[in-house]
């Protein structure tokens, strides 16, 4: 691996193909835009000095995801001893619209965006399954590795989240039948 | 017919999966054909399913990759500078050259031409004057045995410390391929011959 040797052109084209993902775990444990920013920036320097001691245990995403989940988490102690930075969610609506293939005209993109709305509404711990298995679309077991759980508690994260989402999508089909 | 409140937790992982019609879930599938309040619970869960497989990624802004890369550069330029040679070169050597030093000025002054230790020092006098001036006391001091053991000991032991740190790193590299070794010891040599960068 080329970037393990200092190779700089190369980790520039690793941090292209990997942001994304590392960009919106730090964000689903943070809540905020600019704090994901600066800790994905934090979770590359880190890689790049621990890069010459990666020795391919694992898949380097998995590795580099463990990496981010660490660095968030140290970040998440220090503001919460601080500031109530992470209580202020942004609106998963607001976010999502930006996003250029967001079409929120039909039914279906609304029912869409309100489910993702209350994927932001979960506990952290099932934003980071879902945002690991479903975005980054990694197997259970590349999750389990990512976050340093047990595979059993991975899918029964995955199942809470699961349900607990069916259950919100019935109560606002209960409010919006109650308002025809 | 099963419970319904079991059905719950085995149901989202039933949906997830692409609702497997093996002999597992046969007690589910039945169940799920006669109880309405199963089936709109699975519904919802298959719109739960759908949703999130098309869950967005957020884009950061395109600036971010520039200033990763910046703060990586000046990470590592900041290295270079500190340490121009990585310690897996520069230990193993400079124990290597203490011991060979030692070694020098240890021999009996029978074995060495008297001419040739008088050069050496001069030369190091010249191009050190502490240096060549420990060299001459060193030489005048190694005449005693007790001196002369106890310093082999310490550099052979430092040269021995420095070769097995570095063999330890060479274990390491190995668990990845020849190539890159002969790579990072071909940006060693670089960086030797063009400090400056």
């Amino acid at each position: 691996m080329r970037s393990q040797r200092g190779d700089r052109g190369a980790f520039a084209e690793l941090v292209t193909r990997t942001q994304e993902g590392v960009y919106n775990l730090a964000y689903s444990m943070l809540g905020n835009q600019e704090e994901a920013e600066d800790m994905t920036q934090e979770a590359y320097l880190r890689v790049w000095r621990a890069l010459p001691e990666f020795r391919g245990d694992s898949k380097f995403t998995t590795w580099l995801f463990r990496v981010v989940t660490n660095v968030c988490l140290n970040r998440r102690r220090y503001l919460r001893s601080r500031l109530s930075v992470l209580d202020e969610w942004e609106s998963f609506e607001e976010l999502a619209a930006r996003q250029k293939d967001v079409d929120a005209a039909t039914i279906e993109k609304e029912r869409k965006l309100s489910l993702w709305a209350a994927v932001a509404a979960l506990p952290e711990k099932y934003r980071m399954v879902i945002t690991l298995f479903y975005q980054q679309e990694l197997s259970y077991r590349e999750v389990a590795e990512a976050l340093s759980l047990p595979l059993g508690t991975v899918k029964a994260h995955l199942n809470r989240a699961r349900h607990a989402l069916a259950e919100r999508l019935k109560v606002a089909q209960e409010v919006q039948n109650a308002a025809l | 017919m099963l419970p319904c409140d079991d059905l719950q937790w085995q149901l989202p992982q039933f949906v997830a999966d692409g609702e497997p019609r093996s002999p597992a879930y046969t007690g589910l599938i039945r169940h799920l054909g006669s109880c309405a309040c199963c089936a709109d619970y699975a519904r919802r869960l298959r719109m739960v399913e759908k949703g999130l497989r098309g869950y967005p990624a957020l884009r950061p802004d395109p600036a971010l990759t520039k200033r990763v890369l910046e703060v990586v550069a000046a990470e590592q330029r900041a290295w270079e500078a500190w340490n121009p040679l990585p310690w897996n070169v520069w230990l193993p050597t400079l124990a290597i050259i203490l011991a060979l030093l030692v070694f020098a000025v240890s021999l009996p002054p029978q074995s060495v031409p008297v001419t040739l230790v008088e050069d050496l020092e001069h030369g190091l006098i010249n191009w050190s004057v502490p240096l060549g001036t420990w060299a001459t006391s060193l030489r005048l001091e190694v005449s005693t045995d007790r001196f002369w053991a106890i310093w082999t000991g310490v550099f052979v032991a430092t040269a021995g410390i420095g070769l097995s740190l570095g063999l330890a790193r060479w274990s390491r590299l190995n668990s990845r391929s020849l190539d890159d070794l002969e790579a990072q010891i071909s940006d060693a040599v670089q960086r030797v011959l063009r400090p400056s960068r």
